[in-house]
Parts: structure tokens; C-alpha cells; sequence
């Protein structure tokens, strides 16, 4: 496992709905579930303020990915949000430094994509909480480098 | 009871052979059934005597489910060469399951076998995991199966089911087993019917529940069935397909008597579905389909027989009439509910047979989310991904996060042929009737599965561009980067596409230290200082700009009428009027001290050129943005001249005017504009009149200086393009340092090498970090056409400085000349006085 901490990508994954409740979070087992949910949410006030700028200043298209939201001692949370005001958070740790903020954008791309393809499915509910297994499988192969 | 212990594949077959029994639904089993059932067991009279009597049957006069259950162990056991005691019972956990042979002559107890295995393997089990039944029962099942898979028989594993289907099958199989060998065709035909009859059943159907209608239809539909030749009927469900014909015809009379009560206990869901007159179409394929598709069912129980494929496609039509055409999502949605699956297992479904993922369903997906769902209320697990006999023909390999790890895109391509002569050769025993109606649904499915595939690899290569788009974004990014600075101050990057965010042009790290391109306003002039401290500059080279451009920032705004104006070298930015440039540049020249410490880059030496050699233009542009009022043209020549002359004579202050304005390259223009205003407002006042054009130049750096720190504190916030402050002010001092000026100059040049120096270390490591993904080979040239861009500024704002200080000279000239005058009055006075 130690071995494959460098080359994991994300640590954690959370999705959240347009009115800021999780539709699926997602971290790598072996870390502490609760500081990263923490995490997630506090992060969701930069998304907003964010969002909310960025309508202020620009009345154009309003640019989903948001990048780093902030930093702290171990991590990094990064933000993305839809145009349906879906929002992608990823949080990867600080000491993955060969994480390239390119590589960032292909992952939340790579959730956005399978987000929408989830939402086709007429079987599920805008608003419910995530079950697809596909959505899953797409998480998780970005959580770990190696699956 | 004696503490009984049954294992599952017990505790299912025991529960279906109880509930074949008690047709009456009271709980009990008569002796007459029981015996009947017991009889089956081959065991002598007596043992059976014994066993009931253990069971406590004979206590009660009938057989309660335990005691039934009792009995039944006891058979086993005794079948196994156990002793017919209650001991026997707890002997071991791995007794076999009691074994009933079915006598023929036995109606009952055919009905009751066949009972025991439809209802067993019909039990709609919705949830898999129920049946965890060994693997012994089940092998004669496979067995069977083998024979004729494909047909969705009870599931080989038939985990799902809840009750013990499987259970039931091992008796049933034994019997059946042997008909099975005898009659392979004629099973196979059964067998599959059967397991199209429930899928047709349960598809036509509309999930109705109503087991007595279902038993006379599934009376006719085995004797439709029997006529077809398989006659499995739905309402047995596929076990059915097991006995031949001959137990189905017999099983006909009586079925409809019996069996209908029993049947219908135990299939409830199966038996209705399979009432619907949707078993109309299988009866007419079975037969002559049968012996073909049995080969390919053998193969994979996933492959969707001809029949089902008729039946599919019939209910397709219903929801979309075009074959070609594509169910909507919510219109499969309810359909599928129908089917009365939990959502969860709807989802996944759909998740697997929508390949294209395009929230609709062609017939090919249709056929495959069908087929699936039969599978499921038949008590089949649902796979973790499309089983290739499901995917599409001309599967457009689905989406690039392919969930079918067991399609990859070549699936697509190997899938087909597998179903491609599945259907041709269904096609080809398939009679008349159905052969119209296949082939158009044959070929209406691959063109479907084709044109929908083809809508599909769009999406996909959307995907795929995407990333691609995404690549060549981020790199398009990081030149916009120059791009921004130059051209336009949005702080929003180019979002090419909503796809495309890869280059959201914001870059969130570098964010911090490279600063966006957001024009600098540099205010700067006046406070170099102030002005180098905020600018992060990453590039050397604008700083050098930034330092022009301050200067001419500083010299314009005042009132530089003269020089003529040029505002283009800032393509975009021209400066405003003069006060707002100077506004801007004070905001500029604030921001200066605000920003990041950017490190103004060394990159000076190229400086001193530049400005002479822009000279001119910078002169004009100066002219025109300090101010729109009185372009003097006359001066401008003088201007250039005296910039010139400065310029060659002193590069080096050229260069520390600009100093101030740490303008990046990737700034807009404008801001060094406006520095040029900026600084000709800041060093006018402050030339020393006295001054001619050639020492013009030295004061004007004080004055510049001095402006760049009125500046700066004036607008704090300063925008990113502060940043690039800094990055002249090294320049400036550098050349302070050469001009060698009066002191001040020296001063001002002490100052500023030092503060720049001083920011540029500290804004060096800063700025050392964002530049590093950028290509440095772009910098430079971007870094070029700054610095030149600051040249230009600086020109201009120098030309301003010049004139104004002309005029200042001219008008200090005629003072002279008056109070020479006067002197010269009183003189006389004074002399001729005397």
C-alpha cells in the first residue's frame, strides 16, 4: 500500500448536489473517512464563493473547473462545478507533487463524463444518492493508480 | 420436532415438494399426497410406514410441514443406506437430497415433480443470494442444462432462487435427466420454449398477478406447446421443458386440474406472465427453431434464441414502433418497472445494455436490457458486465470508461458474429411466419445497433477528443497566458468549450505566482520601489518592459500634449484620457506595493536598447495618452529628439523610468500606457527647469521615482500586472547605475537597485515556481515583445517628460529674460541716478 501511495491519484472523491448535499463520496480506505467528508464540505464555501465571483466579474461562460480550492498542510482540494451547479471534489494529497494540475482536469473530465452518463440512466433520480456501479468503478480506478 | 437441521438445497426442495403437495394451501399434506410422493422415492412400503410414523405423521393424520420435512429427510437418509431413525436425521450435513423417481403412472406425482421444479425454479426470486444450495443439486441441473442451455432454464446456480428451485431439480433432473437423453430434441425444443415462454410470459404479460387465469392458459399454451411439439408451457416454467412430450401431454389433462393450483402456488409471477398471449409467438418457433438454437444456447445461456428475439422485438414495437428508432429513457423506464425489479437492479441493467449511453434504448439494447431482465426474474444474477452475447452487433465499443470490461471495443466486434449467425440460423429453420418478421427485425437490429453506434463513437470520440482537446488546451493555455496579458484583461480564460475546461486558462497554482495576465495598470511610476515589491514578476524581460513602460506612464499622463500619439503600441490598451491613466497609473504604481512579490528578473541589458530604439513611437504614444489635448507635433520632433538624445545618452535612464512599471510582457499594453502617462504627469512638476533636454533624462527618474511612490500608494490594489513591476525597476536601477546621474539619481538608483534587488529576491523564489511548467522558450518571446512593448511605453513617456520640461524651460527662459529686462530698467536708474 505504502508503495502505491505515490501513485494514487485522488485520496477522495465526493460529488456533491446543487443544494450542497453529497450524492456519493468516496475515499481510499485506509484514511480517515470523517476528516476528508469534513474536508469536502468546508471546501464547499471556497466553491461557492468561487462560483459567485466568477458570475460577477464575467457574464460569459462561466469556467466548470475551478482548480484549487485551497491548500492545507497535507492536502489539496481541488473543485469543479457543472453547469448544473453539480459539484466535483477532489482532494489529493499535498505530497503528490508529480500530480500536474493537467491530470487534475482529465479526472474531474473523466467524473463529468461519467456523471452525465449516470444521469442518462432513466433509473435514477436526479438528487439521489449514487449507486451506479459504473460511476463507482470510474472513481475508483482514479483513486488508485493502479486499478 | 426434533430439532431438524436442513441444509438450504434441503430446506428449498422440501418447501417446493410441501408446497406441490398441499395444493389445498391448508398447511398440511394429506397422507394420500404424501404417500404418493414418498412412493416416488422407491423406498419399500415399510420403510415408508416407518418413516411417516417417525415424522409423526401418523400421530397428526396428515403431514404438517414439519412433518413432511421430517419424512422427506428420512427418505433421504434411507436412500443413502442411513437406518430409518430420527437419529438419522442429524446424521450429517451433507446428506443428499431424497431422490423421486417419477412413475409414470403417477400422474399426480408428475404433476407434483413437475411442480416441484417449475415452482422451484420459476419462484420469481427477485433477490439473488437466496439459494446457496451445493453444488450437487445443481450439477444435474447443469447437466440438464448443458443439454439445451441457453434457454434460461432455472439458473445453473440459480443462487437467486429463493425458494429452493434448484432443490426441486435435483429429483426432477434425475427423472428428467433421463427423459432428457432420450429425448434431446424434442427437449431441447421444450427447453427452450420454456425458457422463452417465460420471458415472453412474463414480458407480455403486464406483470398481472392473477394465478387462476394463468392456469387455463397455461393449460392451452402446454397444449399449444405440446402441438408445437416442445410444448413447454410457461406456466411450468422452463423445468417443464424437461419431461417430453409425452409428460406434458399428460401432464396437460391433469394439469389443468392440478396443476393449475399447484402451479399456480408456486409460479405466481411466472404463471401469469406466461398466460399472456405473448407465448403465441414462441409456440410458433419453438419446434423448428428449437434443434438449431439449442446448439447456440448451449453455448451461452446469455444468447437471446429467436424466439425471445421475436418476442423483444414485438415488444419493442409497442414502445417504438421503428425498429430503427430508439425507446426513451422514461418510456423504458416504466416499462421495465414493470417487470417489478427493485430500481437498483433496473439501473444496473440499464447501465449495462445502454452501450452507447445515450439514456435510449435501440432494439439491440432493448433486446439485451430484456434479455437481462428475464435473466433476473429467473432468478439470474446479473452480471457485472454485458455478457457478449447481449452486446450490440455493431456495438460502437461503448464509451471510453467502458463498463464492460468484458467488452472492449472489440467486442463490438466479436459479438457480432456470435449473434449475427444465431439469428441467421434461427432465421433459416425459423417457418414462413416468422420469416418475414425476422429478417426485418434482423437487419432493422443491425442497422439500428449500427446507426446508433454511430452516434455513440461520436460521444465516444467526443470523449476521446476531449482529453486530446484537453492536452493541446492546457498547452494552448499556457500561451494564452500571453496572450492574455496582452490582449484582454478578462480575468475568465478562454473556454474553448464547456468540454474543453482543460484549459480553463485559470491555472489555480500558478494563479498565486504568475500572475494572470491581467494588464498591469502599472501605476508605478512614482513608486518604484513600491512598485517592485508587489510585482511577482516571473519574467525578467517585463520587467524591463514594466520599467519602460513606467517611465512613460509617469511622463505622459501630466501633460504631455506634445508628442504625438501612438497609442497603438498597446494594441489593446490604449490609456484614457490622462487623468484616468493616471488614475490607472496611480492605481498601477499602487498596486505595485500590493502584489506579490514578483522578483524582477535581471534581464535588463537588453533593456538599454530597446528604448532608444523605440524612441519615437514611444514618444508618440506618449504624446497621445498624456493627452488628447494639444498634440504637438512640433515638439514631438523635439521630443523624439531630446528621447533620443537621452536615450543614447543616457540608455540607462530610459530604462530606470521605466523601472517603476514592472508592466509584465503578458500585460496589456494599456497599462504601460498608462504608465507612460503617468510618468510624464509625475516627472514634469518635479524637472528642475533649469534642466536642458540631456539632463532632462537624470531628473526624470527622480521625478519618476517620485511619481511611482505617489503612485503607489494611491492604488494599493494593484492587478497582476503589478507584478511585472518590478521587474523594470531592477532595469532602472541598473541603469542608474551606468548614467552615473546627480545624486538624487544616485539615490533613487541606490533605492531602487536595492529595493528591487530586494524584491527580486524575494519575489524570485516566488516567481521561480508558477514559471516552471510554462515553456520557457515561449516566455522569452513573450517576454520580447513585453519588453519591447515597455520600450515603446517608455519612449513615450520619456518624449512627454521631454516636452514638458522644454516647455518648463522655455517659460523659465522668458522669466529670465523679463526680470533680465527689468534689471536693465533699473540699472540705469540706479547708474544714471548716481
Amino acid at each position: 500500500m505504502t508503495g502505491q501511495r505515490l501513485s494514487k491519484m485522488a485520496v477522495c472523491v465526493a460529488v456533491i448536489s446543487k443544494e450542497n448535499y453529497p450524492l456519493y463520496i468516496q475515499t481510499i480506505p485506509t484514511e480517515d473517512d470523517l476528516k476528508f467528508h469534513y474536508t469536502v464540505h468546508t471546501s464547499l464555501d471556497v466553491v461557492e464563493e468561487k462560483i459567485n465571483n466568477v458570475g460577477k466579474t464575467t457574464n460569459d461562460l462561466r469556467e466548470l473547473y475551478l482548480g484549487l480550492l485551497y491548500p492545507t498542510e497535507d492536502y489539496k482540494v481541488y473543485g469543479y462545478v457543472t453547469n448544473t451547479k453539480i459539484k466535483f471534489v477532489v482532494v489529493v494529497e499535498s505530497s503528490n507533487t508529480a500530480l500536474r494540475d493537467n491530470e487534475i482536469r482529465t479526472m474531474f473530465r473523466k467524473l463529468h463524463n461519467a456523471y452525465t452518463d449516470m444521469v442518462c440512466n432513466p433509473f435514477y433520480t436526479p438528487g439521489d444518492r449514487i449507486t451506479s456501479r459504473v460511476f463507482e468503478k470510474v472513481v475508483n480506478g482514479m483513486m488508485l493508480q493502479d486499478s | 420436532m426434533e430439532g431438524l437441521t436442513l441444509s438450504e438445497a434441503e430446506q428449498k426442495l422440501y418447501s417446493e415438494l410441501f408446497g406441490t403437495c398441499d395444493v389445498d394451501h391448508t398447511g398440511r399434506v394429506s397422507g394420500t399426497r404424501a404417500s404418493e410422493l414418498f412412493l416416488a422415492s422407491q423406498l419399500p412400503h415399510d420403510t415408508l410406514q416407518q418413516i411417516t410414523e417417525l415424522c409423526g405423521a401418523t400421530r397428526l393424520g396428515h403431514f404438517g410441514r414439519s412433518q413432511f420435512y421430517i419424512a422427506l429427510k428420512l427418505i433421504a437418509a434411507v436412500q443413502n443406506g442411513l437406518p430409518v431413525r430420527l437419529d438419522s436425521l442429524n446424521t450429517g450435513g451433507d446428506m443428499p437430497l431424497p431422490r423421486f423417481v417419477h412413475i409414470k403412472g403417477t400422474e399426480q406425482d408428475k404433476k407434483r415433480m413437475q411442480f416441484a421444479n417449475a415452482g422451484v425454479s420459476h419462484h420469481m426470486s427477485m433477490e439473488a443470494d437466496h439459494y446457496t444450495s451445493p453444488d450437487k443439486p445443481h450439477h444435474p441441473i447443469l447437466e440438464r442444462q448443458t443439454t439445451h442451455p441457453g434457454v434460461l432454464p432455472p439458473p445453473p446456480s440459480s443462487r437467486g432462487h429463493v425458494r429452493s428451485g434448484s432443490s426441486g431439480n435435483p429429483p426432477h433432473i434425475l427423472h428428467s435427466r433421463q427423459h432428457v437423453v432420450s429425448e434431446a430434441a424434442s427437449n431441447n425444443l421444450p427447453l427452450q420454449a420454456t425458457a422463452t415462454s417465460p420471458q415472453d410470459s412474463y414480458s407480455s404479460s403486464p406483470y398481472n398477478t392473477s394465478p387462476p387465469t394463468t392456469s387455463p392458459p397455461s393449460q392451452r399454451r402446454s397444449t399449444d406447446r405440446h402441438h408445437s411439439g416442445p410444448a413447454a408451457t410457461a406456466a411450468a416454467t422452463a423445468k417443464r421443458s424437461l419431461f417430453d412430450n409425452r409428460m406434458e401431454v399428460q401432464w396437460t389433462g391433469q394439469y389443468g386440474a392440478a396443476a393449475q393450483a399447484a402451479g399456480v402456488n408456486t409460479a405466481d409471477g411466472w404463471v401469469e406472465f406466461s398466460s399472456s398471449p405473448a407465448s403465441q409467438p414462441r409456440s410458433l418457433g419453438p419446434g423448428p427453431g428449437g434443434a438449431p438454437t439449442d446448439s447456440e444456447d448451449e453455448s451461452d445461456p446469455w444468447t437471446i434464441t429467436q424466439e425471445q428475439r421475436d418476442y423483444y422485438t414485438a415488444q419493442f414495437k409497442t414502445m417504438q414502433p421503428d425498429l430503427h428508432g430508439l425507446i426513451q429513457g422514461t418510456t423504458a423506464r416504466e416499462f421495465f418497472q414493470r417487470s417489478k425489479l427493485p430500481i437498483a437492479q433496473l439501473s444496473r441493467i440499464w447501465d449495462m445494455s445502454d452501450v452507447n449511453q445515450d439514456g435510449a434504448l435501440s432494439l439491440e439494447e432493448f433486446f439485451a436490457a430484456f434479455h437481462l431482465v428475464v435473466a433476473r426474474r429467473n432468478g439470474y444474477d446479473l452480471p457485472e458486465t454485458l455478457p457478449q452475447a447481449l452486446m450490440p452487433k455493431s456495438t460502437q465499443p461503448a464509451t471510453e470508461e467502458d463498463p464492460f470490461a468484458g467488452a472492449p471495443p472489440m467486442a463490438g466486434g466479436g459479438t457480432p458474429p456470435v449473434p449475427a449467425t444465431a439469428p441467421q440460423t434461427q432465421a433459416a429453420p425459423q417457418p414462413a411466419p416468422q420469416a418475414p418478421p425476422q429478417p426485418a427485425p434482423q437487419a432493422p437490429p443491425q442497422p439500428t445497433p449500427q446507426a446508433a453506434p454511430q452516434a455513440p463513437p461520436q460521444p465516444t470520440q467526443q470523449p476521446t477528443q476531449q482529453p486530446t482537446g484537453a492536452q493541446g488546451g492546457s498547452k494552448s493555455a499556457d500561451e494564452n497566458w500571453a496572450t492574455f496579458d496582452e490582449n484582454s484583461s478578462s480575468p475568465s480564460p478562454v473556454v474553448q468549450s464547456p468540454a474543453n475546461f482543460d484549459f480553463a486558462a485559470v491555472h489555480p497554482d500558478p494563479a498565486s505566482k504568475i500572475i494572470q495576465p491581467v494588464p498591469v495598470r502599472m501605476s508605478p511610476e512614482g513608486q518604484t520601489y513600491s512598485d517592485y515589491r508587489p510585482r511577482t514578476f516571473s519574467e525578467p524581460i517585463p520587467t524591463d518592459v514594466v520599467n519602460l513602460r513606467r517611465e512613460r506612464s509617469g511622463t505622459s499622463p501630466s501633460k504631455h500634449p506634445k508628442s504625438g500619439d501612438t497609442a497603438e503600441f498597446t494594441p489593446g490598451k490604449i490609456a484614457p484620457p490622462p487623468p484616468s491613466s493616471r488614475s490607472k497609473s496611480a492605481k498601477s504604481s499602487g498596486k505595485h506595493p500590493a502584489p506579490q512579490p514578483l522578483a524582477p528578473p535581471p534581464a535588463v541589458p537588453p533593456r538599454h536598447v530597446s528604448p532608444a530604439t523605440k524612441g519615437p513611437k514611444v514618444v508618440q504614444q506618449n504624446s497621445e495618452q498624456a493627452m488628447p489635448i494639444s498634440p504637438t507635433p512640433k515638439t514631438t520632433p523635439n521630443n523624439v529628439v531630446n528621447f533620443i538624445t537621452a536615450e543614447a545618452a543616457v540608455p540607462a535612464e530610459g530604462l530606470k523610468h521605466s523601472r517603476t512599471m514592472s508592466l509584465d510582457s503578458k500585460a496589456g499594453s494599456a497599462f504601460r500606457t498608462k504608465w507612460t502617462f503617468r510618468r510624464s504627469v509625475s516627472f514634469q512638476p518635479e524637472v528642475p527647469l533649469a534642466t536642458d533636454t540631456p539632463p532632462t533624462p537624470p531628473p526624470r527618474p527622480h521625478d519618476q521615482t517620485r511619481d511611482k511612490a505617489e503612485d503607489t500608494p494611491v492604488e494599493p490594489p494593484t492587478k497582476p500586472v503589478k507584478k511585472k513591476a518590478p521587474t523594470p525597476p531592477p532595469v532602472r536601477p541598473r541603469n542608474r547605475h551606468r548614467s552615473g546621474e546627480d545624486s538624487q539619481k544616485s539615490e533613487l538608483r541606490q533605492e531602487e537597485p536595492s529595493t528591487n534587488d530586494r524584491r527580486r529576491h524575494v519575489s524570485a523564489p516566488a516567481t521561480r515556481v508558477p514559471p516552471i511548467p510554462p515553456p520557457p522558450v515561449r516566455r522569452k518571446r513573450e517576454d520580447i515583445q513585453a519588453a519591447i512593448r515597455a520600450h515603446k511605453e517608455r519612449n513615450t513617456v520619456l518624449s512627454r517628460t521631454n516636452s514638458e520640461l522644454q516647455g518648463d524651460l522655455a517659460e523659465a527662459t522668458e522669466e529670465r529674460v523679463t526680470l533680465e529686462l527689468q534689471l536693465q530698467k533699473l540699472k540705469p536708474f540706479g547708474v544714471t541716478g548716481l
